[in-house]
């Protein structure tokens, strides 16, 4: 009895749902294609941010970035001293910036001093030999403590170097050091230090990091140059639109500018060559005049045309103007923001549409031929569209020792308006490398 | 312009779809969807889940259709392909399913009849009131053929409280029908 219940109970729910009916299938196909965007969109991030991590740390490798930390941020200073003598130094990034024309200097104090008269040069402890890495101490109390006892006890280097600290101090400074340095004068310098004093001056990154945090920065505004960089800016990206994300990898490269407004915030502003390419669905006309061709050679009854799908391979220019906020928190590398517009303009279109042919003939036999039509425009800088495209992007920048600097920047770009023949709202997203180039890069 | 898609057979769809054809992708998605409902919707709690379940379905068979062997039918395939799905799904949303007490209904003489007279909508609720892991059992078992030890590696219980499960679904399906048909139907006699 129960057995026979069951049975019939279960052949009636296979028979139901065999031919269950739902009429969603068409909310079903929308929310089918919004899940395989968002996964494409997921794997693309998934296998193009490991890369560019890569890269940036290989390039970090390469450039062999791993020295002391505090030599890249330039907020202080080594001093290596032979034979003892913890000295407390005091150094201004800019100062030095301006004084080793941004870059690595050193610099070697002989001293003819002896560990015993060392030792009355404001230091703690005179019998420790040991290398010693002091620390920028931007207070001018400990400036005025210390600096006079410090060029008393190694003030018999030679005058140029005894110069360069001098102007050091004195930049920092001047109601400070002015007083203290008084006393002493060049002739008193002819004896040089015993010890070996290394001085390292911080790499032009570190300088302008440092100069963004140095509260007294408005006595020392970077000239003008400074404010301006020029970059060689590669992208790599996947572009997307309304049908989905094209998984055919792109290419863009060009120049990129930025020109700082403020401590944190600059403009931006390049011009790059790109290719972009994308699956669209092409207009009842364009199929129809792709297929006419086709027909032309085919002898058919009653010929459906239809559309399997088109895809489009455009070569443009690009010009994107940014805002960008730049965060000088980090040691090693900046972190920034930006968001702007891109203009495009397109110096070379193709369209492949394919192109399906039912046909039924008179005796009912139904044939499919497929082909695809290409079609290419060539009208260089045609369709300008300013404001084609939101840009918005998140990045860090490394610097590369005291060279240049290296910005990964993954980006997105989301179409605002359509160019080209098909009018394709065409967005992208990727990863923009940037190197910034200069003097030094040559040299 | 009429689109040929809807006319053309599984195979042609099929072969279509291994040359990423998207308007015949989306011919497949529309004609199997409804049976993928119809094979989701028991397994999973609400029609959201089943819905997700049939989109991962799918999206899985348009990615394996390339490897697709011709000679077998597609139907059995895919109907293997959703309840794999919808098994996921559950795995996913284990937490928010609820069991109900239905030890109130008594044992009554069944009436056979009643049966054929529930229909799709009502036997999802039927199997919304089983718990959980009764209703996936029967499903696997009774309506989708897999044995005890092949449910069991499904949903890593041993087979013998497979064997447990689909005997207690069994009988709180017969309650259930007996409580809730067998009395309306006494009524409207």
């Amino acid at each position: 009895m129960k057995e026979q219940f069951d049975k019939e109970l279960r052949d009636h729910i296979k028979d139901t749902f065999d031919v269950f009916n739902d009429q969603m299938a068409d909310d079903g196909w929308k929310k089918y294609q919004w899940k395989v965007r968002k996964r494409k969109a997921f794997i693309f991030f998934k296998y193009v941010t490991p890369p560019a991590m890569a890269a940036a740390l290989a390039l970090l490798w390469v450039f062999n970035l791993s020295g002391p930390a505090k030599q890249e941020t330039g907020e202080s200073e080594t001093i290596e001293i032979a034979n003892n003598t913890p000295v407390e130094k005091v150094t201004k990034p800019e100062i030095l910036e301006k004084e080793s024309l941004g870059n690595e200097q050193e610099k070697v104090f002989q001293s003819s001093k002896s560990p015993s008269e060392n030792s009355g040069m404001g230091t703690t402890n005179s019998s420790q030999r040991d290398r010693t890495e002091i620390t920028a101490v931007p207070d001018l109390q400990q400036i005025r403590k210390v600096r006079p006892e410090m060029i008393a006890g190694t003030g018999t280097g030679n005058a140029a170097n005894f110069a360069l600290t001098r102007k050091m101090i004195e930049d920092l400074s001047p109601e400070a050091t002015v007083p203290s340095f008084s006393v002493y004068e060049a002739p008193a310098l002819e004896k040089l230090p015993s010890e070996l004093i290394q001085v390292k001056t911080a790499p032009s990154f570190a300088v302008q990091q440092a100069y963004n945090v140095n509260p007294e920065n408005e006595l020392n505004p970077p000239s003008p140059a400074k404010k301006f960089n020029v970059a060689l800016d590669a992208s790599t990206f996947m572009n997307f639109s309304d049908v989905g994300v094209n998984n055919d990898l792109n290419l863009a490269v060009g120049v990129a500018s930025e020109y700082r407004i403020s401590k944190n915030i600059s403009i931006n502003a390049g011009l790059n060559i790109n290719k972009q390419s994308t699956a669209f669905l092409a207009s009842t006309e364009t199929v129809e005049t792709s297929a006419k061709n086709t027909l032309a050679f085919l002898n058919q009854a009653a010929p459906i045309v239809s559309n399997s799908s088109s895809s489009a391979q455009l070569v443009g220019i690009d010009v994107p103007i940014s805002l960008k906020y730049s965060s000088t928190a980090g040691k090693n590398f900046n972190w920034f923001i930006s968001t702007g517009l891109s203009s495009s303009t397109l110096l070379n279109e193709s369209y492949f549409n394919n192109i399906s042919i039912v046909n039924y003939s008179l005796s009912g036999t139904q044939t499919t031929t497929e082909t695809v039509e290409e079609e290419n425009y060539k009208a260089p800088f045609s369709n300008l569209q300013l404001a084609r495209t939101l840009n918005f992007s998140v990045g860090i920048q490394f610097p590369i020792k005291n060279i240049t600097a290296i910005s990964v920047e993954p980006f997105v770009k989301y179409p605002l308006r359509g160019f080209g023949k098909e009018n394709l709202e065409i967005g992208s997203s990727g990863v923009s490398l940037k190197l910034n180039l200069t003097r030094r890069l040559f040299q | 312009m009429k689109s040929p898609y809807k006319e053309l057979s599984d195979q042609e769809l099929i072969s279509k779809c291994r040359r990423d054809d998207y308007k015949a992708q989306e011919a497949l998605y529309k004609r199997f969807y409804a049976y993928a409902m119809g094979v989701s919707l028991r397994y999973c709690i609400n029609r959201d889940d089943a819905l997700e379940a049939v989109n991962d379905a799918f999206i899985k068979l348009f990615k394996t259709i390339k490897n697709f062997d011709d000679n077998r039918l597609i139907k059995p395939w895919f109907r293997q392909i959703v309840v794999n799905s919808s098994i996921d799904s559950r795995r996913k949303n284990l937490k928010h399913s609820s069991v109900l007490d239905i030890e109130y209904a008594d044992t009554e003489p069944v009436n056979h009849q009643i049966i054929s007279k529930i229909n799709a909508a009502e036997i999802l609720k039927l199997l919304e009131q089983l718990p959980e892991i009764h209703k996936v059992v029967f499903n696997l078992y009774e309506i989708d053929g897999y044995s005890h030890e092949e449910i069991a590696d499904i949903l890593e219980i041993p087979s013998s409280s497979s064997r447990v499960y689909l005997s207690r679904a069994k009988e709180k399906l017969r309650r259930l029908v007996n409580s809730q048909f067998y009395m309306h139907h006494e009524r409207a006699i």
